[in-house]
Order: structure tokens, then C-alpha cells, then sequence
């Protein structure tokens, strides 16, 4: 009888466990699963673009939304996002504001892989929405998963405004993918792979997948910033800057001595990564002292 | 103009200060299991035939790795890592698990340098204690091909289609006593050779390798002369279905004929056989997806070893099927069963069997078969259909359950 008790008990322990796992997790779902009608197919998601038209037809009009307080976000690129007719090609965009305040700015920016990947462009703006800095889609990093982190295409960038009333200062910057972007293909290591190296075991000699790039897909944003509490109110963008114009200034991007001083200072704060980041970008707009400014400060370290 | 990779850059304008090296992480990597259930009658959660009948809801131990690597130093493109591993094992019983007593155990297992890039490719030249390429089947926690230990060679080596491993290791054996041999134990040294990464047809590749223990007596060794052994593997492995299916042959004579007849890995050399054994294995196992929602892993056992002990009178055999399908309901929530069964006979003509029954909730870290962390409740079902094994040797059948965690990163 007191064995009868015992083991009744022991499954209504385990039933209470059960059914308690279960409720838990009706409330946890993954960023795939609360953004589910952002990862149909590849070819799918290219249709729901072309259906859409273009929200506006400068780079100012766009809906440039302020930094909210979560250092981590998951943002959605589905049906429900804005378009913008980029010179890259018709995108999904998010637009952000820096407030007014913020010092120094920190971006990581990371496209989430599940059956398809959104791989994300980054365009930065000054006060007068001319183009100052452009991460192409092509530069992005492929992470493996690690820790509580899944694959990820990841590129990260550092805006500064020592001087908060600089008209110069990068004030907006737009996420968004392109055309070519949205076609090509990651290969991703198997996680059985993973599961292997991280045991020390011998990776199983199979293929890896292959994901498709999407029109949609969840970006994972993560914030590191600075304020200053005597906040600095930007003024009003005075000049109108025909489309044609704007489109060219697009192509122009920070001057070499600009982007010396940002590698500079990336590297005195230790900041690696990202100013390699910056020196493939300096370079990718022409630069040719940005790679001897990196070593020349790393030296100094 | 075409850029040179960054990295590469760097490090030629950098070279002498190392700058590269230094800033390289340190990697983190781990892997633990450990929790708390009950069974019926033996108390705490009982552990039962893992290897034969499969793992999950049948751990009673608690166990972690945790390893921390980083490249040292970089010249001329060659790199200098340092692998470092220590495990720790306990019974979980209670907070404070000290080595007092036995209660924790911690091991070295790791401690090494790898060189790699020596000849321009991937190839890794090593040295120190190391797991060296290890083979599992992770459902059962079975290995079957692993030499790990203290030793020195080198690994990946391109040489025609495929690649090649060349490996030393040191596995004493302390079921042979030799007194004059540091330890007390027989020495023995594996000499490794496999040559892998052998394209097949699509998606098919296949590994193959040869073992061999030489024991080294030492002169005030006094005992029947222990013999030399070989092990042979052959494996193929197949992607399939969005994961993989892995078919191997082993076969070994002497002391690893005892290894593979008792489910050993080549790991150790079991160098007390000498009346000739020999035997085979033949394993098949894998994981794979049967659709977006089902995940199946799998192995398959049998082997069977010939004259491992003295007076045997019956082939020593064992037959072992564990499956293992998992129900994703959503990205982070699985239902998972695992049913094993195993059959067997022993030196003396005995026989042993039971079986697993066991069905558990997963809350998960993603949906893969593979993601991790995991925390699982668990209730499993376990029999013995040859003898009264549970409950102090009163009972044959004992249920567990309980929660466990497992990590791997």
C-alpha cells in the first residue's frame, strides 16, 4: 500500500512536470516562429515584393523610426514592412533615427538562418540624408551557431558624434537587402558538425546546407550606445536634394581622412572587428591609407 | 585591383609582433549533462546498459567538459594552438562534491599543442594528451573508434583523393601487471593509420584504418609474453535526408578482439586475451529528417568476438537496436521517445537482454536534432529478460524519472 502511495505520487509528479513544461511553452516561441509569414520561399517572398510599390521616392521621406530602448531586437521583413525602389534593386527597409543625444553608437546587425536568410545592406546617412557609409550585403560575415546563438550573417558598425551639433554627423541609417542579395545562397555548417567540434568528435563527412537568400527573413539588431545629457536638437534639413542628385551621393561615401579617424578610434578602444570592417569598407570606396592606418595603430596598441 | 584578403594583409605587414595570434579568441567550448530523478525502487534514477539500450531518461551521473583554446602564436602561416580539457564527474548526490572521498572526479583530458599548415594545407601536426578522432554514436554515448590518450601525429593530411591521420598514442594496461614499467601496468602503444574523407558516389564517402597495439614489457616483466593485436575499421558515410547515415565494419585480433567484443573503442588494448581472440562489429546509425516536424536517429549493433577469455565456451555476442524519433511541436518544444532493446551471450554461455522504454518533454534551444542546451523531463521503463538486476537483484524492471539538462557548445 505504501509502495501504491509512493509510486502514485511519483506519477503525479511527473505528470505536474509534464504538463507544466507543456503550458510554459505555449508563451516561447523563436524569433522564425512569431515572424512565420516572413520565411516562405525564396521564390515566394520575391513575388509578395513585386506585388508592393515603392513607399516613396527620396531617401528622405522614408519612415525613419527613433531607437526605442531594447538593446536587442528581432525586426521583421515580411509583406507588412515598407518598400523603397533602392538603386539595388526594390527592398523590405527599416529606417532609424539616432535621438538626438546619442554620442556614440554601436550597430550589430545579424540576418537570422532558418529555411531562408534576409541579408542585410546597411546605408548611413548625416542630418541631411546624404549617404556617408555603405555596408554592402556582400560584406556581411557568415557566423556559425554558438552558444544560444544560430547562424547568423553579421556586420557590425560604429557611429560617433564627439561634437553632437556637426551637421555631418550620421543621423540616419537604413536596413535593407539587394536585388543580388536576395538571390544568392549561404552555405551553412551542419550542426551535426557542430555538435562534433564541440565534443571533440569527428565531423561527420556530409554536405552542408545550402540556404536561400529571401526578400524576407528577421534581422537581429543589437545596441550599445552613449548619450549626452545636454541633448543637442539637429536642425531641420534645409536643402531639398533632387532624387538624381541623392542617387549619386549614394555612391559617395565617407573621405578617406574620415574613415582614418574612425579606424583609429575603433582600435584605441579596442574594437577589433570593427575596424577591420571599416577598412574593407574604406576600401571598397577607394581608400588606400585605411589599411596602413590600421596597422600603424594596431603597432601602437 | 584585386584585394588581398584583409587577414592575410595584416598579418604579413605584422608579422613580427604576433598581432594575429593575440587576437584570436580564446575558444570556449563545453559539453555537461546533469539533473535529478528517482526510480521505483532503487532510490535515485538508475542507470541501465546505456550502450546497449540507449541514454535518454538512463543517466544517473552528472559530467562536464570544459575546454579552452587559443591560437599562441602565428609564423609564416603556420599556427600554434593549445587545447586545454578538464572533466569533472560525480553521482550528483549532493551540493557540495568534493574530490573528498571520491565524491567528484576530475580528469585531465586534454592538454595539447597543434601545429597547423606545416606543408602549405590543413594538416595538423600534435602532441599531448588529446581526443583524437573520435567516432560515436551520440544516442547511445557509444564509441567505437577513438584512440584518445597522450600521444603525438598528425591529422588531415591531403595525400591523392582523400585525407590521412598517422597517430602514436599511449594506452598502459593495468589488467597486466609489469613492475618494471612506470605505473605498474603494460605498456602499449597504438600505432594509428587512416586515410578518409574518400569520395564515394554522391554525397558518399569512406574512411578506412588500421590499428595496431605493440605491448613493450619491460625486462623485469614475468608473465606470459602478451601479444601484439590489430583492429581494421572501414566506414561509409552517406548524406541523407538532411543529416547522416554512418555503416562500419570493424574486426580485431588479441587484445582487440576483448576490445570490440566488450565494446570498446581501440582506446584500450585489453592485452591480458591470449588465447587468440578475434571478433567483428558491424554498426550502422545516423540521424535524419523525416519531415519539417520529425527527426529519427537510430544505431544498429552487432558483434561477436571468439576466444577473448580462457575456457569460453560460447561465442561472446551482442545485439543491440535503439531508435530515437523526436517531435518538434514548435522551434524550442519536443516529445521524444526512445526504445531500445539488446540481446546478448556471454563468455560462460549465459545470456542478457532488456529493454528501454522511455518518453520525454523537451524544452530545446531550436529545432535541429543537434541544438542545445536542452532541459528534457523524462519517465522511462526499463527491463532485464534475463535476470533481477534492479531493486538489489530483487526485481527484474525498474522505472526512472526525472529532469535532466545537457549542453554542448
Amino acid at each position: 500500500m505504501i509502495n501504491g502511495l509512493k509510486s502514485t505520487s511519483k506519477y503525479t509528479l511527473l505528470a505536474c512536470s509534464l504538463i507544466l513544461l507543456g503550458c510554459s511553452s505555449t508563451a516561447l516561441q523563436s524569433p522564425k516562429e512569431k515572424n512565420i509569414s516572413a520565411f516562405v520561399s525564396q521564390t515566394q517572398a520575391k513575388q509578395q515584393l513585386a506585388q508592393l510599390a515603392s513607399c516613396c521616392d527620396t531617401l528622405k521621406q522614408l519612415q525613419y523610426e527613433p531607437l526605442n530602448d531594447d538593446k536587442t531586437q528581432y525586426v521583421s521583413f515580411d509583406k507588412e514592412a515598407n518598400v523603397f525602389d533602392f538603386d539595388s534593386g526594390k527592398s523590405f527597409y527599416k529606417a532609424y533615427r539616432l535621438n538626438e543625444n546619442i554620442t556614440e553608437l554601436s550597430v550589430k546587425v545579424s540576418g537570422l538562418f532558418y529555411n531562408t536568410v534576409y541579408a542585410p545592406q546597411i546605408l548611413l546617412l548625416d542630418s541631411q540624408f546624404n549617404p556617408t557609409r555603405l555596408i554592402s550585403a556582400d560584406k556581411l560575415a557568415y557566423k556559425e551557431a554558438h552558444l544560444l546563438n544560430g547562424d547568423q550573417l553579421t556586420a557590425s558598425f560604429l557611429i560617433k558624434r564627439p561634437n553632437l551639433k556637426n551637421s555631418a554627423n550620421e543621423t540616419y541609417f537604413i536596413i535593407y537587402s539587394t536585388e543580388q542579395a536576395m538571390s544568392a545562397q549561404t552555405t551553412i555548417t551542419h550542426p551535426a558538425k557542430l555538435d562534433a567540434r564541440a565534443r571533440s568528435n569527428v565531423e561527420p563527412s556530409i554536405d552542408d546546407p545550402i540556404i536561400n537568400h529571401s526578400a524576407m527573413g528577421v534581422v537581429k539588431l543589437t545596441f550599445d550606445l552613449e548619450n549626452k545629457s545636454d541633448a543637442y536638437i539637429a536642425p531641420e534639413p534645409q536643402t531639398y536634394i533632387a532624387p538624381e542628385k541623392q542617387k549619386k551621393q549614394a555612391e559617395k561615401v565617407l573621405s578617406e581622412i574620415q574613415f582614418n579617424a574612425l579606424i583609429s578610434a575603433a582600435i584605441a578602444e579596442n574594437k577589433i572587428e570593427e575596424a577591420l570592417n571599416l577598412v574593407d569598407q574604406a576600401e571598397a570606396a577607394g581608400s588606400t591609407s585605411a589599411r596602413s592606418t590600421f596597422v600603424e595603430m594596431i603597432k601602437k596598441q | 585591383m584585386k584585394k588581398l584578403p584583409l587577414a592575410i594583409a595584416v598579418s604579413a605587414a605584422i608579422l613580427s609582433s604576433n598581432v594575429m595570434a593575440e587576437l584570436a579568441p580564446v575558444e570556449f567550448h563545453g559539453y555537461f549533462r546533469a539533473g535529478v530523478g528517482v526510480s521505483g525502487d532503487s532510490g535515485q534514477q538508475v542507470a541501465y546498459e546505456k550502450a546497449n539500450l540507449g541514454r535518454l531518461g538512463n543517466e544517473d551521473d552528472v559530467y562536464s567538459e570544459i575546454q579552452l583554446s587559443k591560437e599562441v602564436a602565428e609564423s609564416n602561416g603556420i599556427t600554434f594552438k593549445v587545447n586545454t580539457m578538464l572533466a569533472m564527474t560525480s553521482n550528483g548526490s549532493n551540493d557540495w562534491e568534493s574530490v573528498e572521498n571520491d565524491d567528484a572526479n576530475f580528469a585531465l583530458r586534454q592538454y595539447n599543442v597543434e601545429v597547423k599548415g606545416v606543408f602549405g594545407g590543413d594538416e595538423v601536426i600534435f602532441a599531448g594528451k588529446r581526443f583524437n578522432q573520435r567516432h560515436d554514436v551520440h544516442i547511445t554515448d557509444f564509441y567505437y573508434w577513438d584512440i584518445s590518450g597522450a600521444g603525438a601525429g598528425i591529422e588531415n593530411l591531403a595525400v591523392g583523393p582523400g585525407k590521412m591521420t598517422a597517430m602514436w598514442v599511449r594506452s598502459d594496461r593495468e589488467e597486466v601487471v609489469d613492475t618494471g614499467n612506470n605505473g605498474d601496468a603494460l605498456n602499449v602503444n597504438i600505432i594509428d593509420f587512416r586515410y578518409g574523407d574518400l569520395g564515394l558516389w554522391d554525397g558518399a564517402s569512406l574512411e578506412m584504418g588500421i590499428d595496431y597495439a605493440l605491448t613493450n614489457e619491460s625486462s623485469s616483466f614475468t608473465g606470459t609474453t602478451p601479444k601484439d593485436g590489430v583492429m581494421l575499421t572501414a566506414e561509409v558515410t552517406h548524406s541523407l535526408l538532411g543529416g547522416f547515415n554512418k555503416t562500419a565494419i570493424q574486426y580485431g585480433t588479441e587484445g582487440f578482439g576483448a576490445a570490440i567484443a566488450y565494446g570498446g573503442s581501440g582506446n584500450w588494448y585489453g592485452a591480458e586475451a591470449e588465447h587468440g581472440a578475434s571478433a567483428f562489429r558491424i554498426l550502422n546509425h545516423g540521424v535524419i529528417s523525416l519531415s519539417d516536424k520529425i527527426d529519427f536517429a537510430h544505431m544498429i549493433r552487432y558483434s561477436e568476438g571468439t576466444d577473448v577469455e580462457a575456457g569460453q565456451s560460447d561465442d561472446i555476442t551482442n545485439f543491440s537496436v535503439v531508435i530515437r524519433p523526436e517531435y518538434k511541436w514548435n522551434d524550442n518544444n519536443k516529445t521524444i521517445l526512445e526504445l531500445g532493446t539488446y540481446m546478448g551471450t556471454n563468455a560462460d554461455g549465459s545470456d542478457v537482454g532488456g529493454q528501454k522504454y522511455t518518453i520525454a518533454q523537451a524544452l530545446t534551444a531550436g529545432s535541429s536534432f543537434w541544438a542545445r542546451p536542452e532541459i528534457r523531463v523524462y519517465a522511462s521503463y526499463l527491463t532485464d529478460s534475463e535476470t533481477e538486476s534492479f531493486a538489489n537483484n530483487t526485481s527484474d524492471s525498474e522505472y526512472n524519472f526525472g529532469v535532466q539538462a545537457e549542453a554542448w557548445f
